[in-house]
């Protein structure tokens, strides 16, 4: 928590709209970007993004002043995911392997993609918690937060979804030499 | 770095901790033999590699702009107890207004048409012969038969309801002068009946009024045959 934060939040209760776009610049890339790697679906990725912003705002007045916002956010954000998950999973329609994010030329690697494929193929909660640790850069406490998990759970989920990137970027032929 | 156990700790506790690898640690990746050493030391090397590849791409993500326009419960509300900002306020307060008085105005002029009516038409019971279309579809609602009876039994309904409503305000104001005239208030009494005279004048109108009503659906069309004559 920061006394920014904290500012913000009272700011974004009182009503002013000012506030909440303020809020909702400060997390939209976070929420949008977790969102899209968990979905892996540009289009699911921005409409749950969009209610994760609402209902953050609708429920800051739930939030625990003592801890971090953006843990908080992402929690929202992760269960929304795992809720369209479960509900995608009930229809048996595949999913993009590729999501089309624009990036620019010079950064498009192709253990990027490689790393973005693997990722695709692991374990639902194993991704969570990578895309958790990696992309928004949360600790350990923080992701167990967010997981609702033991953070001795996020270690071992963490250790294994490791395991399971390097398993297939060897198998994909790249060392780290190469890249 | 002693042993290659404590190597492969270190390695876990870099992963968790997201620092970069110490020298000893280094080293020991480099220059181990052990089959296990080398190969978590290749593993944490392509992997602090193809990730920091990723999380460069990550950052350039196109991220579309949320529009959240939003009336949270919790603020809204809270805001619902909060009174109005002057101007709403205001605006508020010359709607209500606004509303009033159109409906004042449209409550006086339906009275003034009807009391206009009701002064204006000729108090001649005619009785309509029913058409041919009313005898082959009777209106859905009761309709009484235009018969001497019916007139009769319409009349006596009328009368009553009068007398009753007559009756009503004797009864109140009645019970108006007992409760103002009380010996203890003597000395006030006279302006009391005063102001009660004035009260029974004042109903007068209207008993003459409703009776006038009561007249006019005694006698169903005599406006119309008033304004056809």
């Amino acid at each position: 928590m920061t006394n920014s934060e904290t500012e913000l939040v009272q700011r974004c209760l009182s009503g002013d709209t000012a506030a909440q776009a303020e809020f909702v610049s400060l997390f939209e890339r976070r929420v949008f970007a977790l969102c899209l790697r968990m979905l892996n679906h540009r289009q699911d990725a921005e409409d749950v993004a969009q209610e994760t912003l609402l209902r953050a705002i609708r429920y800051l007045p739930g939030w625990d002043s003592s801890r971090r916002l953006a843990p908080w956010v992402l929690k929202i954000a992760a269960n929304r995911c795992r809720t369209s998950l479960s509900r995608r999973n009930s229809i048996p329609v595949p999913c993009e392997e590729t999501p089309d994010i624009e990036v620019a030329p010079v950064h498009v690697t192709d253990v990027a993609d490689e790393v973005q494929r693997g990722l695709s193929g692991l374990r639902e909660n194993y991704r969570e918690c990578f895309i958790l640790f990696y992309q928004q850069e949360l600790s350990v406490a923080e992701v167990s937060e967010v997981m609702q998990i033991p953070e001795g759970t996020v270690k071992t989920w963490l250790f294994r979804a490791r395991k399971e990137m390097a398993h297939y970027l060897r198998e994909r032929g790249l060392a780290p030499d190469e890249s | 770095m002693n042993g290659c156990q404590e190597f492969r700790n270190a390695l876990d506790e870099l992963v968790l901790s997201r620092e970069s690898a110490p020298l000893d640690v280094v080293r020991h990746g480099e220059q181990c033999s052990a089959a296990e050493c080398r190969a978590a030391w290749e593993e944490f090397r392509l992997l602090n590699l193809a990730i920091a590849t990723w999380q460069a791409r990550e950052a350039l993500m196109v991220v579309p702009s949320f529009q959240i326009e939003t009336t949270a419960p919790a603020v809204a509300a809270s805001s619902a107890n909060r009174p109005l900002p002057e101007t709403k306020r205001s605006e508020a307060g010359l709607t209500r207004w606004l509303a009033l008085s159109v409906a004042g105005v449209a409550l006086f002029s339906l009275l003034s048409l009807v009391g206009s009516n009701l002064r204006n038409d000729p108090q001649v019971a005619t009785i309509n012969a029913p058409t041919a279309t009313e005898i082959v579809d009777p209106p859905v609602f009761v309709a009484v038969e235009e018969t001497a009876e019916g007139n009769a039994a319409i009349r006596d309904l009328g009368t009553t309801y009068v007398s009753w409503i007559d009756g009503s305000t004797d009864r109140i104001t009645d019970t108006v002068a007992f409760v103002l005239v009380e010996p203890s208030h003597d000395e006030g009494s006279t302006t009391h009946t005063g102001w009660l005279e004035s009260l029974q004048q004042g109903w007068q109108p209207l008993e003459s009024s409703l009776q006038e009503t009561f007249q006019e659906l005694l006698e169903p069309g005599s406006v119309d045959m008033g304004n056809a004559s």
